[in-house]
């Protein structure tokens, strides 16, 4: 999950992975929906609301969470005791109008997702550009058609979004680079299939229009994708980054195409995958947005991946930094990234003052005698 | 001079601090634990962990210098945990940011991490607190952030000075967009010799002072001489105040410095410097000849005399605590007439600190007054309450304009009197002038009218001249019933102001705040009959006003703080001036009621600790003039109003009738009926006619008025009459014969369907 918050107040929120143990105060999973709300500011209506929610795939670990958390359906139908998170606008790929297959095979809270897109899309249709709750953008037009008549709510490609959540916002670009029109030799329903149809964009930040900083984000493109991506834009300056959050959760396969188990540490690295993962500014922050990274855990997240990324990294004296390890393993919290005149900064995770039990109170059974 | 510590040797208390710094996840190491032997001082030295910009932490320091590793020196006292440590970074750490605590050059540098006292954060929150406000101070720090837009521009940092002025800083910053390059100003100052202990500065005396307002005027020069005569060991005369304004841009703005510089000015060639940072490098050199040509006249060989110099800084947004965005820098010269520079560039130039003097703005920003009324209060009474409640108005910036009084201050007033009297205490001083004079202290102007407020009154002359028309309320603090009756009197063209009483009443366990309505009706006599009427209801108040045991009893009134008969104490009457005065107050900021007149009742009775106010509106009386007697009326107060139209009611084919209950005010020549008795049952109703019975009368009245002790009391009858006829010749013997046999005035009030009528022997 990543929330981009700017002064202007605009949010822009990016895949949602809330596990249904995250709700529950007895586990020792992070209340990630309480921390999202925190973060949330309400509408006239008292309605928790983002502008804009973009999902770059509908795989499970990108959407769960959607239904328990948002509000599906037109705005008037929110129920204002369950505070459902509003979503003003979808970013959403034309992955929406494609039927399940045995290739594209989609969760509860995907299928919800690709019903309120189309929801949306016929409310388009037939009326023009909705009022907040009933918006939506297509990343990157559908191959056979099905797109032609969105023009006015569709981004291309290469392109930049104009407008977030109908507002002009000086403080961000958002360059669209994926997902990739399908190749002549694939098969539309493979090129379709999630890992390679995610969205991908480079953020541009700016204050009084000098550029602050570049987050490159690209949901769980693999490494035939980020090959393509530096055949296509090797000259441009749009796979620079300050901040990059690995994809596919520190996947070995954005690397590679060869199989870790099988090659060990044979397994090579795509030259141009790596090139385009490799546009790091000094100082660079590569995040991986995973489980603990360990030798002996299974891909994704792969240690190999990360020895990787921290090759880049070096070059740069860049630091890598992973979800679940930031501060520390036992009480992972948000990395939290703000990005002032200076460039980005990863804030300092400062504790509550006053508090005196470490943690070890509630963790584990304590016996009384 | 320190000395490595094992943990064994230092206190529980303190091994916990360093544990717990140790747990704090930006320390990222203790280096090493030492103590000074002379202090014993703990002094941990400690790796902080420092989140800088990407560029920055590719680099291991930010561009201005801090590092992503920082060392700091948390030093702990012997006393700890009564106070937060201290803390130190390196002594290179740039020293040119704001919110660095003045110091020397070569020590090591101390940070200001938190708006406040530190000692009590660390009681309130724990040392983790501090550590987190180290971290954000010294992140704010590399990103050039110490200075917060929401708290407000940091004022320049001074790391030593000696001496010290007062100014109205809000009205000299007014000067400072005025177009003038600089302004002259009168400098009133103070000096004594230095200690030699304290050779900081190369001067000899130490100089305290004044900046005025008005601008400097060659006169003032005589006052410069004078002090140089008395060349004693403390001197003191005036001299001159040089303001030096930026210099604005084409546009006509001022410019904004945004560059935060801590002093560095120690002669004249590095104040040209600042002021050319500053932006009024020109007009410091106009200023300076200006100042010269002062100077040069001055006979005054051989002597020093000191000249302030103050720079105007316009700054991105405002000071700290401070409305506005212009920062003013002092400084002080020593000038050697004739000669104004005697060494030039080399001449020495001494920062020296600015105070607030007290101003108006001062007191309401202080007090949280944000009152917009303008018009002014007139207090009436200087005695313990008069003086309580004018100080608590001054002290907000509120203070009246006008005090009245014409009593002297005598010694015993000195038990509850507001104001303190340095050693002699002063004889002959009205009370009015003692107030006057501690409110000029508050830098506000009263005017002391030692005049009886009655002659007052009824001089038009001086009427016009301290109650003229516009002015917000008079404030009636003397609890004299001749004042009281006097004010009402006064007919409304005459004397608009609403009137507020203020009046304690057993032995100051009650107190009394009433206002005056719309058109002054209901006023200050129907407030206080129907305060009366009030406290008979309330079986406490009641009690304590009527009935109890107290040596007053027979007056039965209020009686006035001035009276030396209450016993009350100087806290009592505090208490009751306090919440007094806040009502006074709520009502400048939120208007006086708009429909009623209002009676406030405080009482402290119960646990003698707290105190309960009631407040009841109290309706427009209705004014009825009395037939053939037309500068008399009866006034019907809301309680007898709708009793009598209740009884009209309940008989509207037969006149009804009952017995008026109030009190008569001889000055204001007015019957106030607070309340009406019912008929007797032996009375008569018919069309034609009514006829008070007389069973039980007497008794009942008795009954009443000594339930309220006899401030209320029958004032005569009313009855109604079907149409909207006046009083008939039956009406005019009957209050004929009521007056023959009593010796004080009774009325025949007729409800007609519409309207009041009133007939008396009054006039006759």
């Amino acid at each position: 999950m990543t929330l981009i918050k700017l002064i202007s107040g605009l949010t822009i929120l990016i895949d949602i992975n809330i596990r249904l143990a995250a709700d529950n105060p007895g586990q020792p999973v992070p209340d990630v929906a309480a921390i999202l709300r925190q973060h949330l500011k309400c509408d006239g209506q008292g309605r928790p609301y983002v502008d804009v929610f973009i999902l770059t795939h509908p795989d499970a670990d990108h959407c769960r969470g959607l239904i328990r958390h948002f509000h599906l359906g037109s705005p008037e139908t929110y129920v204002k005791d369950d505070q459902k998170i509003l979503i003003q606008e979808m970013w959403s790929s034309a992955i929406i109008f494609r039927r399940a297959s045995r290739i594209l095979k989609l969760g509860d809270d995907a299928q919800a997702w690709a019903t309120e897109a189309r929801r949306r899309v016929k409310l388009f249709r037939e009326k023009g550009l909705g009022q907040t709750g009933d918006r939506i953008q297509i990343m990157s037009e559908d191959e056979n058609g099905k797109t032609d008549d969105l023009q006015d709510i569709l981004v291309k490609v290469g392109n930049t979004v104009p407008r977030f959540n109908n507002q002009f916002e000086s403080g961000l670009t958002a360059r669209l680079l994926g997902p990739l029109p399908k190749a002549e030799t694939e098969e539309s329903e493979e090129a379709l299939a999630k890992n390679r149809s995610s969205i991908i964009f480079q953020f541009e930040f700016k204050i009084n229009g000098m550029t602050t900083g570049h987050y490159l984000m690209a949901g769980d493109a693999e490494v035939a994708v980020w090959e393509r991506l530096w055949q296509d834009y090797a000259h441009t300056e749009w796979l620079k980054y300050d901040v990059l959050l690995s994809p596919h959760h520190c996947s070995w396969h954005s690397l590679s195409h060869d199989s870790l188990s099988d090659l060990g540490s044979d397994a090579a690295v795509s030259p141009d995958a790596l090139k385009a993962l490799s546009q790091a500014k000094p100082g660079a922050v590569i995040i991986a947005s995973s489980n603990p990274i360990k030798a002996e855990t299974a891909d994704p997240p792969a240690d190999r991946a990360k020895r990787e990324y921290l090759k880049i990294l070096k070059p740069v004296s860049g630091q890598f930094k992973c979800t679940s390890e930031h501060p520390n393993e036992q009480n992972p919290k948000p990395i939290i990234i703000e990005i002032g005149q200076a460039g980005p900064r990863i804030t300092s995770n400062l504790p509550q003052p006053g508090g005196s039990n470490n943690g070890s109170i509630g963790r584990q059974p304590l016996g009384h005698g | 001079m320190t000395q490595p510590k094992s943990m064994a040797q230092i206190g529980m208390a303190m091994n916990r601090g360093i544990e717990q710094l140790k747990a704090h996840s930006s320390i990222h190491q203790i280096l090493d634990i030492t103590e000074n032997p002379k202090s014993q001082f703990v002094n941990v030295i400690a790796i902080v962990k420092v989140s800088l910009p990407n560029s920055s932490m590719a680099v291991g320091q930010s561009p201005n210098g801090v590092r992503s590793m920082e060392k700091a020196t948390f030093s702990f006292s012997p006393d700890f945990p009564i106070h937060a440590p201290k803390i130190t970074l390196r002594k290179d750490f740039d020293r040119s940011l704001a919110h660095v605590n003045p110091s020397l050059p070569g020590e090591p540098v101390s940070p200001c991490i938190a708006y406040g006292d530190l000692d009590e954060l660390f009681h309130e929150q724990g040392l983790w607190a501090i550590v987190n406000q180290l971290v954000i101070w010294l992140e704010n720090a590399a990103l050039d952030q110490l200075i917060d837009p929401a708290q407000g521009w940091e004022p320049i940092r001074r790391d030593h000075f000696e001496d010290l002025i007062t100014a109205d800083a809000d009205a000299l910053r007014k000067l400072a967009s005025s177009g003038k390059r600089h302004e002259l100003r009168l400098f009133r100052y103070g000096s004594y010799p230095k200690s030699p202990k304290t050779p900081l500065f190369p001067k000899e005396r130490i100089y305290f002072g004044r900046i005025f307002t008005k601008p400097w005027d060659p006169k003032f020069q005589k006052g410069l001489f004078e002090q140089q005569k008395s060349t004693t060991h403390n001197i003191s005369g005036d001299s001159i105040a040089l303001l030096v304004f930026p210099e604005p841009l084409p546009s006509g703005e001022l410019p904004v410095v945004d560059r935060y510089l801590p002093e560095t000015v120690t002669d004249l060639a590095s104040l040209k410097e600042r002021a050319k940072l500053c932006g009024c490098a020109k007009n410091l050199s106009i200023a300076l000849s200006a100042l010269d040509n002062q100077v040069k006249i001055w006979d005054l060989e051989g002597e020093k005399v000191p000249v302030v110099v103050i720079l105007f800084v316009k700054r991105p947004y405002p000071l700290i605590s401070e409305d506005s965005d212009i920062e003013l820098i002092p400084y002080l010269i020593e000038v050697s007439p004739p000669q104004t520079l005697p060494h030039g560039n080399q001449t020495p130039v001494f920062p020296i600190a600015h105070r607030e003097a007290i101003t108006q703005a001062l007191l309401q920003r202080f007090s949280g007054d944000v009152s917009t009324e303008k018009r002014d209060t007139v207090l009436v009474g200087c005695g313990s309450l008069g003086s309580k409640i004018g100080l608590h108005l001054a002290r907000s910036g509120a203070a009246p304009k006008t005090l009245i009084d014409r009593s002297i201050f005598s010694p015993h007033n000195a038990a509850r009197h507001a104001l303190l009297f340095n050693g002699d205490y002063p004889l002959g001083i009205s009370k009015a002038s003692a107030l006057a004079i501690a409110i000029q202290g508050l830098s506000q102007k009263s005017a002391a009218i030692s005049e009886d407020i009655t002659t007052i009154v009824s001089t038009q002359k001086l009427r016009k001249k301290y109650l003229p028309h516009d002015i917000w309320a008079i404030v009636n603090t003397t609890a004299s019933l001749t004042v009281r009756e006097t004010l009402a009197s006064v007919p409304r063209n005459t004397l608009p102001s609403r009137i507020i009483e203020t009046t304690l009443f057993a032995n100051g366990k009650i107190g009394l705040l009433t206002v005056e309505g719309p058109d002054r009706n209901p006023n200050s006599a129907d407030l206080i009959a129907e305060t009366y009427a009030l406290m008979r209801e309330d079986t406490q108040l009641r009690q304590a006003i009527f009935e109890s045991d107290n040596p007053m009893r027979s007056r039965s009134v209020g009686q006035g703080c001035s009276s030396t008969t209450m016993v009350i104490s100087d806290a009592d009457i505090s208490v009751m001036a306090a919440a007094m005065t806040r009502k006074i107050t709520k009502m400048r900021q939120e208007d006086l009621p708009k429909a009623t007149g209002e009676i406030n009742l405080a009482s402290m009775l119960g646990d003698g600790f707290g105190l309960s106010w009631q407040t009841h509106p109290v309706p427009t009386a209705h004014v009825v003039p009395i037939d053939r007697a037309p500068s008399w009326t009866v006034r019907v107060l809301d309680r007898a109003h709708q009793k009598i139209l209740d009884d009209c009611a309940r008989y509207p084919d037969v006149e009804t009738g009952g017995i008026l209950i109030g009190r008569l005010f001889e000055a204001l020549q007015a019957f106030i009926i607070t309340d009406v008795l019912p008929a007797p049952v032996d009375s008569c109703r018919s069309r034609e006619e009514f006829i008070l019975g007389t069973a039980d009368v007497t008794t009942q009245l008795a009954q009443y008025s000594a339930t309220c002790n006899h401030t209320l009391y029958c004032l005569g009858t009313w009855h109604s009459h079907l149409s909207d006829s006046g009083p008939s010749d039956r009406d005019w013997e009957t209050a004929q014969k009521v007056t023959e046999h009593q010796s004080q005035p009774l009325v025949l009030l007729i409800r007609t369907p519409n309207n009041y009528r009133a007939i008396s022997a009054i006039g006759h």
